[in-house]
């Protein structure tokens, strides 16, 4: 393991590589319910008050040969159940063209990508601490594991104003996705699955029963269980850079019966991605993403439709002299509806929050942040263990972050 | 955008008569250049071709041709050499960067490794060498090279100086968003004595935006 973290830092180093690294510590002052990567009601992503390891990644892209670049995203995290692996590993074939629409494939572990809101390195928000509920959600259930093709062409390069790119894959695994949707509901942090990971959640009686579903209180959000390969596809279309609309469909296609030795069901999910990136001028970013989708477990076992919304504004004081300040406010909403007959399994929640946070960096390496955010809602799931299914839950954070 | 090149403005300034062995005289032509909303517009190329033979001694001097990478943008953006001038790309990023041209004017391909700098290159013919990045794609520069010594680029106000032996030339124009515009009205100038001259384009020139990771690497 030290030879291989060895290997690893000197390769990362060459001046073939684009290495960063980054750890971030938080301060948190939270609800002191039990959170549901310790089984319990709360939806937050750390248990105590207290100081924690947000992050620590070490992210590097490597040229292997003139035209393919290996890239990895190397994690560490002090709460969950997977606290040191990887979160992407992919090989990037990017030829040299005089085509002025060029091509572009990937190979291996990443994230589609959909979010406008995560733009940083290691797929980290510049802006907020937690991450909307949708890419909250992304980063904990979805992952390719598989191969995607695109096509795009630089405005600036052929006098327009316009930029595009169009792209497709298919993949393995991420059999699972939309468990946590169904059975957790959505949440809002910015904890993201490593390779392997394994995410708990409250043990509700109609899952974990062994009359009812008798599925364990956990998934694997990257696990294969019926063989079959998902799909999606893309476009992204941008004007010069201050405007930006990408639109996904995602398809796991996955068989809805098929079930594994751990009891884990393959849940058959689609969605639909709307992102939207403004900014009117240099300082200020809007951006906004819309998802709409359903999934199937089962002979409609569960039948949910799920669909969540976010707008967000980001401001840099710089140009009104207060330095490095960034302000970032973020609005949540987030439904999921359940269609099914299985009493014993109730899957509806909706809810909303409200996110207010401040930036400022101090060195060009060194930065500190404070996020405030309220989550309301309701999920029905959770009225055997509280009285009724609403829940509020407030979160102050303060983080300070190295980054080399 | 290859190729969209010195499509010339030509003019005359009205004055006849240059007195024999005024030529070695050396002048400056200013010019200030605005585009049809007024304006001030950069990067904007004069090409000064002279009509008669020079001595050595009219021969400018030259600073080092360098073209950078700054922050994920060719700095200049729009360089102009006279042909023959070897041109080094270093790369102040702490990332690599993949150059490339296709332009008929100069093909090559640099691998810039973050901090290098690779061996010069010699642009020996004359014409418009569009310059990209093949792992950013915003990326983009271009070099102007000039079969004349003399020849001037408009600064971020517009304004450029060319320090000139007196005689007759004939000018081109070049500028990355202008493609074919006759913005002077004649074709060929006869300079002998320092001459400010300002044009107004037909066009609206936009500013350029920075390189921007929120969209992508497209």
């Amino acid at each position: 393991m030290i030879a291989f973290a060895f290997c690893l830092v000197t390769v990362s180093l060459s001046s073939k590589a684009n290495t960063r690294f980054l750890v971030r510590g938080v301060f948190s002052s939270q609800e002191d319910n039990t959170n549901f990567q310790a089984f319990g009601s709360n939806h937050q992503r750390f248990n105590d008050d207290g100081i924690h390891l947000a992050h620590a990644l070490l992210s590097t892209e490597n040229l292997v040969t003139d035209s393919v670049s290996f890239t990895g995203v190397f994690n560490a995290y002090s709460d969950g159940e997977k606290r040191i692996s990887f979160s992407q590993l992919y090989l990037k074939y990017r030829p040299l063209t005089a085509a002025s629409i060029k091509p572009e494939v990937k190979l291996g572990a990443f994230y589609p990508a959909i979010s406008a809101e995560n733009t940083d390195f290691g797929w980290l928000s510049p802006h907020f601490l937690t991450n909307s509920a949708i890419n909250s959600w992304i980063g904990e259930e979805l992952r390719i594991g598989g191969i995607e093709f695109s096509l795009r062409q630089s405005g600036r390069q052929v006098g327009s104003n316009w930029s595009w790119k169009v792209l497709g894959s298919v993949y393995k695994g991420n059999d699972t996705i939309s468990s946590l949707l169904s059975w957790r509901g959505f949440a809002l942090h910015d904890r993201q699955s490593l390779y392997n990971d394994r995410i708990n959640f409250l043990p509700i009686p109609g899952v974990v029963d062994e009359d009812t579903l008798n599925a364990p209180a956990w998934t694997e959000p990257f696990r294969e269980v019926d063989g079959r390969l998902g799909y999606y596809v893309g476009a992204h279309i941008a004007y010069k850079r201050s405007a930006e609309m990408r639109y996904y469909y995602y398809d796991n296609n996955a068989d809805s019966n098929a079930i594994d030795p751990d009891r884990i069901y393959a849940w058959h999910t689609r969605f639909h991605s709307i992102t939207l990136r403004y900014l009117p001028q240099r300082e200020l970013t809007l951006f906004s993403q819309i998802l709409v989708g359903d999934t199937l477990m089962g002979e409609d076992v569960v039948d949910n439709d799920f669909q969540s919304a976010f707008v967000a504004a980001a401001y840099n004081m710089t140009a009104v002299g207060l330095g490095d300040l960034t302000l970032a406010v973020r609005a949540d909403w987030y439904r999921v509806t359940d269609n099914d007959d299985t009493i014993f399994d109730p899957n509806g929640s909706k809810g909303s929050a409200f996110t207010i946070g401040a930036r400022k960096g101090i060195t060009p390496s060194l930065s500190i942040a404070a996020e405030w955010q309220v989550n309301s809602g309701k999920q029905e799931n959770l009225r055997p263990f509280q009285d009724g299914a609403k829940f509020t839950e407030q979160l102050f954070q303060l983080a300070l972050t190295l980054t080399l | 955008m290859t190729n969209k090149l010195l499509l010339s403005a030509f003019f005359l300034i009205a004055y006849s008569g240059i007195a024999v062995g005024e030529k070695d005289q050396m002048v400056t032509f200013s010019i200030s250049l605005e585009d049809e909303s007024a304006n001030l517009v950069k990067d904007g190329v004069f090409l000064f071709t002279p009509q008669f033979e020079l001595n050595q001694s009219q021969m400018p001097s030259y600073q080092p041709a360098i073209m950078n990478q700054v922050d994920k943008q060719f700095v200049p953006h729009v360089l102009v050499v006279p042909a023959g001038t070897e041109v080094t790309f270093p790369n102040a990023d702490n990332l690599f960067h993949h150059v490339y041209s296709f332009s008929p004017t100069k093909q090559f391909e640099l691998k810039l490794y973050k901090e290098f700098t690779a061996q010069p290159l010699r642009f020996e013919k004359a014409g418009i060498v569009d310059i990209g990045c093949n792992i950013h794609d915003w990326m983009l520069g271009y070099i102007v090279v000039s079969d004349s010594p003399y020849f001037g680029k408009t600064n971020e106000q517009g304004q450029t100086d060319i320090v000139l032996p007196v005689g007759e030339y004939q000018v081109s124009f070049w500028h990355p968003q202008v493609d074919g515009e006759q913005a002077f009205s004649t074709r060929s100038v006869s300079v002998s004595s320092d001459t400010s001259k300002q044009w107004k384009l037909t066009a609206t020139i936009e500013s350029d935006d920075d390189f921007d990771f929120g969209f992508g690497d497209y």
